[in-house]
């Protein structure tokens, strides 16, 4: 097995791109950017508004080299030599062992059950009959309250023969599992990795549903279910077009509980009938 | 999707060479990310670049449900600088010790490239920044 040398690098935040420099010019096959220990900026949401938070004035460039039995003290002073003028700290090294981190990242993914007729998996947890949602570069494995909510009320709602679109469809799971459970099901989302992931998911299940990037006011008919799990800016946005494709059953999740009642008011035309509470998360089910 | 990010993570990797050791397994592993995924759509992204193994800063975001989504920036000035005068190191002593001389056009057309990630749309402003970093690693400007 490889031996690695981590070496940690804390300079100035003007400083990065030189200093990163001098590190791939040691040998680094390639640098992680950190925010110093308890001095990370808060995450910003999509639904955040005003400035983003300042950011520190320091960052911990972590840069990684193969090292056959290296010495990691060697490296941190060789690191020390050539980044002297922009470092704030002596840097520090570690010699780590190789890892299998091509499959270490599976680990507390967990097959979700819904209902005796409704579970959720990743590849190498699914058991016969699973819907199986490969975690990637769309949203919705089914882990998230808000996935779950949705896959809750798709289970309790879904009607044979009856047809489902999914509004923000990401990884497809909720049309997948409409159609699972019998419906006619459509998936749309604008971003079209979400599309992508969504087909190869339908394919990997062997289901009949339909994803595609078309706009919500494209879209005709009356839906016996539609199923809307985004923001509650965006559902607010949509909600003219959400209220007129609703046949049946609308589902709306991704409201945070703050705002459920801006939520409530921009889909007045409908009645709630239902509300579902999970942590900070509100699902809603309305009807006309 | 409902999508609420846990984790962003920045990495600078060789185009067309992420693989699952580090700096992207240690990184992305901790944060449960499909890692297979991700070199797979890195390395096709970054295929125009994988020849001359261009250093391409990349931001990852880490939803809640582990899922994924990446953005790549343009490389470092200093990569490109490098790459402009030939040469594989920037200057220990820049004040003291040139590693080579570019002309200001060269460096404009470096700008120009950089445009998209600095914080200027004004490309005289963003031609003295990237001339600022030549002159940091014992690059000459001439005219």
């Amino acid at each position: 097995m490889r031996d690695w040398v981590q070496l940690d690098a804390l300079v100035e935040r003007g400083a990065v791109e030189l200093a990163s420099a001098a590190l791939f010019e040691l040998g680094a096959t390639g640098i992680e950017e950190r925010w110093p220990e308890g001095e990370a900026p808060p995450v910003r949401q999509p639904w955040d508004t005003g400035p983003p938070p300042p950011l520190p004035g320091r960052v911990v460039l972590r840069a990684w080299f193969p090292a056959e039995g290296g010495d990691p003290e060697a490296w941190a002073a060789r690191a020390g030599a050539a980044l002297g003028r922009w470092l704030r700290a002596e840097p520090a090294a570690v010699l780590l062992g190789e890892e299998d981190w091509a499959s270490a990242w599976k680990r507390g993914f967990r097959r979700i059950v819904i209902s005796e007729r409704l579970a959720v998996a990743p590849p190498w947890e699914a058991l016969p009959g699973d819907l199986v949602v490969e975690p990637g570069m769309a949203f919705g494995t089914g882990e998230h309250p808000t996935t779950l909510a949705c896959l809750r009320a798709v289970d309790r709602l879904a009607r044979p023969g009856g047809r489902c679109l999914d509004v923000g469809c990401g990884t497809g799971v909720l049309a997948l599992a409409a159609a699972k459970l019998g419906m006619e099901a459509r998936g749309v989302d604008h971003d079209v990795e979400a599309v992508r992931a969504a087909r190869a998911n339908a394919e990997r299940n062997g289901l009949a549903a339909r994803f595609d990037a078309a706009p919500l006011h494209e879209i005709d008919g009356a839906w016996d279910l539609v199923v809307a799990n985004v923001f509650a800016e965006v559902l607010c946005a949509l909600a003219d077009d959400l209220v007129r494709l609703t046949g049946g059953a609308l589902v709306l999740a991704g409201v945070l509980a703050d705002r459920q009642a801006m939520v409530e008011a921009c889909f007045s035309a409908l009645r709630v009938v239902r509300r579902e509470r999970d942590g900070d998360w509100v699902a809603l089910e309305l009807r006309p | 999707m409902a999508k609420k990010i846990v984790n962003q993570i920045k990495l600078q990797i060789p185009a067309g060479a992420a693989n699952p050791s580090p700096p992207i397994g240690p990184a992305l592993g901790a944060a449960g990310v499909n890692i297979p995924m991700f070199c797979k759509e890195f390395n096709a992204r970054t295929q125009k670049d994988a020849a001359e193994r261009l250093i391409i800063p990349t931001i990852i975001t880490v939803y809640s449900d582990r899922t994924f989504s990446f953005e790549l920036r343009t490389p470092p000035a200093s990569v490109l600088l490098k790459k402009a005068v030939r040469v594989e190191k920037g200057s220990g002593e820049p004040n003291k010790i040139k590693i080579g001389t570019l002309k200001r056009e060269q460096v404009r057309e470096i700008a120009q490239q950089k445009m998209p990630d600095l914080n200027t749309t004004d490309i005289d402003a963003a031609t003295r920044i990237i001339e600022g970093t030549a002159r940091s690693m014992g690059i000459r400007v001439v005219d």
